[in-house]
């Protein structure tokens, strides 16, 4: 019998082909996502529940005060481990090789550091791939990336390096040889991480270590504060804070709720178009049902063919989703996710998935077999509108779904806007494209410097000093006229021709960057100044000691309007008025602009060529060169990728969204032919049978929309985003958006079952009845 | 009289992969206003093909039809359907209701796409469900009435237009006799109060309602009865 289900099933799904090929794809990339958000999630929150952080709350938390604290054996506590905060800067030589640096960054830890879970956001997802965990007296852990730069495919595990300390400064592992124990894989092969043993010295350490069974965090904090510790310098006591890092704090269990739900959303949305089409497809066979039941078939018979017909499409659904899965991995490897899992598990994760879906769907289709027991042609009848009923909830469920990630990428781009909007920039993507920007280097760096300003690629250069264009945060200090003080962000210093480079307009004289004492300020400030009767053309500036300095010349457009008003936020009472840009002749960042006949991967090419010539072959130079917009892009990479993923998660909404209703409407117009012809013969125009068919899915859409997008907008986009004060949106905006919106996806809707439509409109009536 | 029906030479043919099937094959009639024309012939011979023709849900491969006096040879989809409404009324052998409407609502259907307001919606559709006698039925769906109710049913649909012709495909052949003859009663009192009934069928009993009788064999007239 269960042969005749499954051969049933089969058959039932080839009828409808195209249908049930969109509900398993549908279904497949709801598990997949649902997988990936999973995952992500345990990564993220997943910690053990027993670490500690402990924090030396009235001292520096040095490596001194750690080294104490590892003599005292504190009750209670067990696995007390520690790493330093900041690296040093420091060059790695390899045995023979004394020419050739790598620069490295060097961490201090304790032995057993990676032996137990981290709470570190740096630190925890690091994994060892390969050799020990731990390392000894005279052994380092190395980053991926450095192992594969010193020693490529062969095992660096054993082998020796020599930190030298960077820039000719002296720290604790200059000169020490070390021997590899192990390999970090870091995510991220551009990372260039060594670490080393802990020296107990003034860095300040970041400290783990684990509940031992029958404390609590309260009686661990008591037990440090009365161990007696000391700080070293001056022998006052040492207080500790005891946090749990993975023990989830309001703010972030209310975050982990909301992204579960999303990814749960996600799913729900492929499995409503999966379920719509088993209900559909069971309220369109209700001739084959009875059939069945006249002919001796029990209720129970009839729930194991529908139950078949649920596992066939589940297990297909869960290959695709096994080859959405394959196909996405290594995009999400890209950018940088893939450590966080693997792939084996990220397909058990989408199994689990699939087998709540299983006995979700189990028990859903119960109730259609349970309402067949009512035998009576008027329930028939009501059961089939019901159905209908069912199908245009689960469909509003969907448009609620889509809405909300339209609602969600609007909120996440207009972050975006915000953000990215800090780029003091007047110079369109192409432009930035054109401009290369270097920063001094150790080796050789007259030299290179020469060599470029002399290429013939580059068209004009630039240099200054401090500059704010691709860190993007403002260092600010008080300008004062007379008894007048206000306060203004630093743009740069360095030499005046940066505005011309740059775009910016300026009024004013363009002085030498050695000639020193002069500044110049953007409109708002100058006239800011202006208002002081003492106001004579100079200004005195809190930075350099408060020096005096001439105003040379006014910024004339307000490029930074957004950073002053997200200043008024930040200090509140002393806003920041407008920005100096200081005339400096030391510099540390170089522009060149590239003439347009060449491309910049030429111009790139040059530069390493000449850099080449007078840096160890052991360095990456081309790491070093980047045009300004690879800079920009850089800084924000984390926002684009929100937004891109943002964009994806839309796309696989509407994807979804729209595939269910193409579904429904081929669904439709195959099994209501009769329907159709007889509505034909009775005066029904194609007009009638477009609306016929599309208004039902085009009026659950509004009125969804109606009531789901007012919601939304208010909590979304104007109290959760304007609420900390950064007015991001008005009430107009968030009703063209929602416009927009509506118009896109109705759009999307009509435009993709156009097809469908105008074969249900071209129907024969005659032929349907003769069939008939 | 005049002459609402008038076909020249009409051929239908059905082609598939590898045959073809001439349904039709120079079929000269006319009908005039008022008439009660039955259509009779064994199966297979081209009579519901020849009322879908005549009816305006097909077109003829060849030939002229002059419906009113106007050629809808070559009308589209939508001009047939434009000249239908209101003309043209439709009974089928098995009634061709709509399952998801209730009685009321298919009654209505082809007032509603004639985009007649509610208020003369509601009181033609009451008016037809009285003639046929049917009110106490309407909020019921097809499937909770007998054949008969479904095919009084499909003449009120038929009949709530008020349209010039009624064409009747086989309208007794699933009722049992008594409502056989009920059907037929209410065509021929349709047909007396001025509606033109073109009706095909097998029954010599139903065809004997009719003022003449056409008889087809092989997609052509081979005999015209009056009777």
């Amino acid at each position: 019998m269960l042969l005749h289900y499954m051969k049933m099933a089969v058959r039932q799904l080839l009828k409808y082909k195209f249908q049930t090929f969109v509900s398993m794809l549908c279904m497949g990339i709801g598990l997949t996502i649902n997988g990936y958000i999973k995952l992500v999630l345990d990564a993220e929150f997943g910690g053990p529940r027993d670490e500690i952080r402990l924090y030396i709350t009235d001292a520096s938390q040095s490596a001194g005060e750690y080294g104490q604290l590892e003599e005292k054996r504190v009750e209670g506590i067990e696995n007390l481990r520690a790493a330093t905060v900041r690296p040093h800067q420091a060059n790695a030589f390899v045995e023979g090789k004394p020419e050739l640096p790598y620069e490295v960054n060097v961490f201090g830890m304790t032995p057993d550091l990676f032996r137990h879970s981290l709470s570190s956001s740096m630190e925890r997802h690091f994994k060892i791939m390969a050799g020990r965990d731990s390392i000894g007296r005279n052994e380092v852990l190395v980053s991926n990336g450095l192992a594969k730069r010193i020693y490529g495919k062969e095992s660096a595990i054993g082998k020796s390096i020599t930190l030298v300390a960077d820039a000719g400064g002296e720290n604790d592992y200059t000169g020490c040889s070390y021997r590899i124990a192990g390999i970090l894989n870091t995510g991220d092969d551009s990372e260039q991480y060594v670490y080393a043993p802990l020296v107990y010295n003034a860095d300040v350490v970041k400290i783990f270590a684990n509940i031992a069974d029958g404390y609590t965090a309260k009686e661990v904090q008591h037990a440090l504060n009365n161990a007696g510790l000391k700080t070293p310098d001056n022998g006052t006591p040492i207080s500790f804070a005891v946090i749990e890092p993975n023990v989830m704090h309001v703010e972030e269990i209310l975050a982990y709720i909301v992204v579960t739900i999303f990814s749960w959303l996600i799913f729900l949305i492929g499995f409503i178009t999966f379920m719509k089409f088993m209900i559909q497809m069971f309220y369109t066979r209700q001739r084959e049902l009875a059939l069945r039941k006249c002919v001796g078939s029990k209720n129970k018979g009839l729930y194991m063919m529908l139950a078949s017909e649920v596992t066939a499409m589940l297990a297909c659904a869960f290959a695709v989703s096994c080859i959405t899965s394959e196909v996405s991995f290594n995009y999400i490897s890209y950018m940088h996710f893939g450590y966080l899992f693997s792939f084996s598990s990220l397909i058990v994760a989408q199994f689990e998935t699939t087998l709540i879906a299983f006995a979700i769907s189990l028990v859903v289709i119960l109730f259609p077999i349970m309402r067949l027991r009512k035998v009576d042609m008027k329930g028939a009848m009501l059961r089939r509108r019901q159905g209908k009923k069912m199908k245009n909830a689960m469909l509003a469920l969907q448009f609620a779904i889509s809405i909300t990630f339209l609602v969600l990428l609007g909120v996440v781009l207009l972050i975006a806007e915000y953000d990215i909007g800090w780029l003091p920039d007047k110079l369109s993507a192409s432009e930035q494209r054109r401009i290369i920007s270097l920063h001094t280097m150790k080796f050789g760096w007259d030299e290179i410097r020469s060599g470029i300003e002399k290429h013939p690629m580059v068209e004009e250069y630039v240099y200054c000093n401090n500059e704010n264009r691709s860190s993007g945060s403002f260092s600010y200090h008080t300008c004062i006229v007379g008894n007048d003080t206000v306060y203004s962000g630093i743009l740069a210093h360095g030499d005046p021709r940066y505005f011309e480079f740059f775009n910016i307009s300026m009024e004013g004289k363009v002085v030498a960057p050695d000639e020193g004492n002069y500044v110049y300020v953007d409109r708002i400030l100058y006239e800011r100044l202006r208002q002081n009767p003492e106001f004579d053309g100079t200004v005195t500036l809190s930075f350099n000691s408060f020096g005096k300095y001439q105003i040379a010349g006014v910024v004339q457009e307000d490029i930074y309007a957004k950073e002053r008003i997200a200043y008024v936020d930040h200090i509140g009472e002393c806003p920041i008025v407008g920005f100096v840009f200081l005339v400096d002749s030391s510099y540390d960042t170089y522009y060149y602009r590239i003439k347009e006949r060449y491309t910049t991967d030429e111009a790139k090419d040059a530069f390493e060529t000449i850099m080449r010539k007078h840096v160890p072959e052991s360095l990456d130079v081309r790491e070093n060169i980047h045009t300004l917009y690879e800079e920009h892009m850089d800084r924000y990479k984390e926002l684009y990728g929100l937004v891109n993923l943002m964009y994806m998660l839309v796309f696989v909404c509407l994807l979804v969204v729209v595939l269910s209703v193409y579904s429904s409407i081929s669904l439709d117009a195959a099994t209501r032919q009769k329907d159709i012809a007889i509505r034909k013969i009775n005066g029904a125009r194609s007009l009638d049978i477009i609306r016929h068919f599309i208004a039902p899915y085009l009026i659950n859409y509004t009125v969804t929309f109606v009531v789901v997008y007012p919601f939304l907008g208010w909590l979304l986009l104007l109290r959760m985003l304007n609420g900390n004060g950064n007015r991001l949106t008005s009430t107009t905006e968030i009703m063209l958006y929602g416009v927009l919106i509506y118009l896109l996806t109705v759009g999307l809707l009509v435009l993709t079952t156009w097809g469908k439509i105008r074969a249900i409109m071209k129907v024969n009536p005659a032929e349907v009845v003769r069939r008939e | 009289m005049e002459k609402i029906i008038k076909t020249e030479n009409i051929r239908k043919v059905f082609r598939t992969e590898d045959v073809e099937t001439w349904a039709l094959n120079g079929v000269d009639i006319e009908i005039n206003e008022g008439e009660f024309v039955a259509i009779m012939g064994p199966s297979g011979c081209g009579k519901s093909t020849l009322l879908n023709i005549l009816g305006l849900l097909d077109n003829p491969s060849e030939g002229s039809y002059l419906l009113n006096g106007t050629d809808v040879t070559l009308f589209t989809e939508d001009n047939r359907t434009t000249l239908r409404k209101g003309v043209i009324g439709f009974v089928f052998q098995s009634f061709n209701l709509i399952d998801d409407l209730n009685v009321y609502e298919n009654i209505e259907l082809p007032l509603l796409y004639m985009g007649i307001p509610r208020k003369e919606r509601k009181r033609r559709v009451e008016d037809a469900m009285r003639r046929m006698d049917i009110t106490h039925r309407a909020g019921h769906f097809p499937q909770q009435l007998s054949g008969g109710q479904q095919q009084r049913v499909a003449i009120a649909r038929a009949v709530v237009a008020t349209p010039k012709i009624i064409f009747a495909d086989e309208p007794t052949g699933n009722l049992d006799s008594k409502n056989g003859i009920e059907v037929m009663e209410l065509l021929k009192q349709l047909n007396s109060e001025g509606t033109t009934i073109v009706m095909v069928t097998h029954s010599q009993r139903d065809a004997s309602y009719a003022k003449r009788v056409i008889n087809l064999f092989d997609g052509q007239v081979t005999a015209e009865i009056h009777q």
